[in-house]
């Protein structure tokens, strides 16, 4: 059930990113609901199935943007592994956690995308758009990001997913 | 190597066939998953429409039938001239036959509803129409609204969905010309920027496209129309751009420019149509 409540996740997170406007102020950054959905399982599940989330983000942000393919998921399998290192350091239930998670990642991903699509040639922005778009999506990421894993972790519980925690001490 | 560990090389491994896939497959890809999405899009868009209708109308209930009553009569002058040019048109037509010029179709019209505006990254000034290869949309076609050009189809598009790179993107570049005077020039977009009388809309703070390589000799008047020129094979011609805000020498002396406010309302645009052009008919 894991699987299913990722990818229904990820579908709705993936319309709901696409329909939410960008503030010029904030470099028309967009709500980065899809990362935070990759961090959520970067933090609370096996990197196997952080790897698939990434993949799977990736995949849909790319379909949804003229991002060329497969850009997303290599900066989302990044943030994920990056963060998945610090899974057993940090409370996840913690809001201060998800916030600075959510802000790091969302700066990182910015950067990561632009730095490829620069040397793509896809783009034409200025340095200072660039930082205030990361900015930007670093502050909409501590606002998402929190509200992403409360949902997500909801609807793990609704139908009975059982946390990495609970998963090691099996195996144990 | 565990099973998971296995897994994992394997999402890698995807990803990297990914990033050097040909373009095409790439975009077939893309296309077949925007195709699948299309459906979630479009009843999200229907909600938020329907939502933002219902509050207008409980907000505007006073102003809607003085709203209706222009929009009759705006209807009536407009089939009125419309069936005067019909007769010009006829005319012209004759005229040509007569000189021997071949019979100009008129370019088809396909009716888009605006389902997304930007895309998921923000990166680029775009919106995606409801309309895709099925409805005979194809990649480099001029998207315009009642009011003006607003941008072309790109080659992001799929059966039932296309993405459409707006004017005022930084990567847009639309061959103009004069409406008064003829003269050529290049329009540019330069995307979205924070300007002193910025409002709290949350799309588009529009900024001005500008025009540039515009001859020195040319006499530029406040307010003139700027239209496609047809040059270039994208954009057929006479499709009202914008208006002339200001003009200058350019700093390197060569040439003049011009900024240009799009005569369309792209922030609240959400019908457009995409200008499917006919070939000659001998």
């Amino acid at each position: 059930m894991t699987w299913v409540i990722m990818i229904f996740v990820l579908i709705v997170a993936a319309v709901v990113q696409t329909l939410l406007p960008g503030h010029v102020l904030l470099g028309q950054a967009k709500f980065p609901l899809l990362l935070a959905v990759v961090l959520y399982y970067a933090l609370n599940r096996e990197t196997s199935t952080m790897a698939a989330a990434a993949f799977l983000a990736g995949l849909l942000q790319d379909a949804l943007s003229p991002i060329p393919l497969g850009y997303s998921a290599f900066c989302f399998c990044v943030v994920g592994w990056g963060a998945g290192r610090f899974r057993d350091l940090v409370i996840t239930e913690s809001l201060i956690t998800q916030v600075f998670f959510g802000a790091v990642a969302g700066v990182i991903v910015t950067v990561i995308l632009y730095l490829l699509l620069l040397q793509g040639g896809l783009v034409a922005c200025s340095a200072s758009w660039v930082v205030l778009k990361a900015v930007g999506t670093g502050v909409l990421s501590m606002l998402c990001t929190p509200v992403m894993f409360r949902v997500t972790n909801e609807l793990d519980r609704l139908v009975g997913n059982v946390r990495i925690g609970a998963e090691v001490e099996k195996e144990q | 190597m565990s099973g998971k560990k296995y897994f994992i090389c394997f999402v890698l491994l995807v990803i990297a066939v990914l990033l050097n896939l040909p373009m095409s497959a790439s975009l077939r890809i893309k296309a077949g998953s925007r195709d699948n999405l299309a459906p979630f899009q479009n009843m999200m868009s229907f909600l938020i429409i329907k939502a933002s209708e219902t509050v207008s109308s409980f907000v505007n209930a006073g102003d809607i039938l003085d709203e209706k009553q222009r929009m009759i009569e705006e209807i009536a002058t407009l089939r009125h001239r419309v069936w005067s040019l019909k007769t010009l048109e006829r005319d012209y037509e004759d005229l040509r036959r007569q000189l021997g010029f071949t019979t100009w179709q008129q370019d088809k019209l396909v009716l888009c509803e605006v389902v997304a505006r930007g895309d998921t990254s923000g990166w680029w000034q775009t919106i995606r129409i409801n309309k895709g290869t099925d409805d005979g949309v194809g990649p480099n076609m001029a998207v315009i609204t009642t009011e003006g050009l607003i941008g072309r189809t790109t080659k992001e598009i799929s059966r039932h969905t296309c993405e459409v790179l707006l004017i005022m993107d930084q990567m847009s570049r639309v061959a103009c010309k004069f409406l008064r005077t003829g003269g050529f020039g290049i329009v540019s977009g330069t995307g979205v920027k924070i300007a002193g009388d910025i409002k709290l809309e949350m799309l588009y703070a529009v900024q001005p496209c500008f025009m540039e390589y515009i001859s020195k000799t040319e006499k530029i008047l406040g307010g003139d129309e700027v239209v496609t020129s047809g040059l270039g094979g994208v954009y057929p011609e006479g499709l009202l751009l914008g208006r002339v805000a200001k003009f200058s020498l350019d700093p390197s002396g060569l040439y003049q420019r011009a900024d240009i406010v799009p005569a369309a309302d792209i922030g609240t645009v959400r019908y457009v149509f995409v200008v499917v052009k006919q070939g000659d008919d001998r």
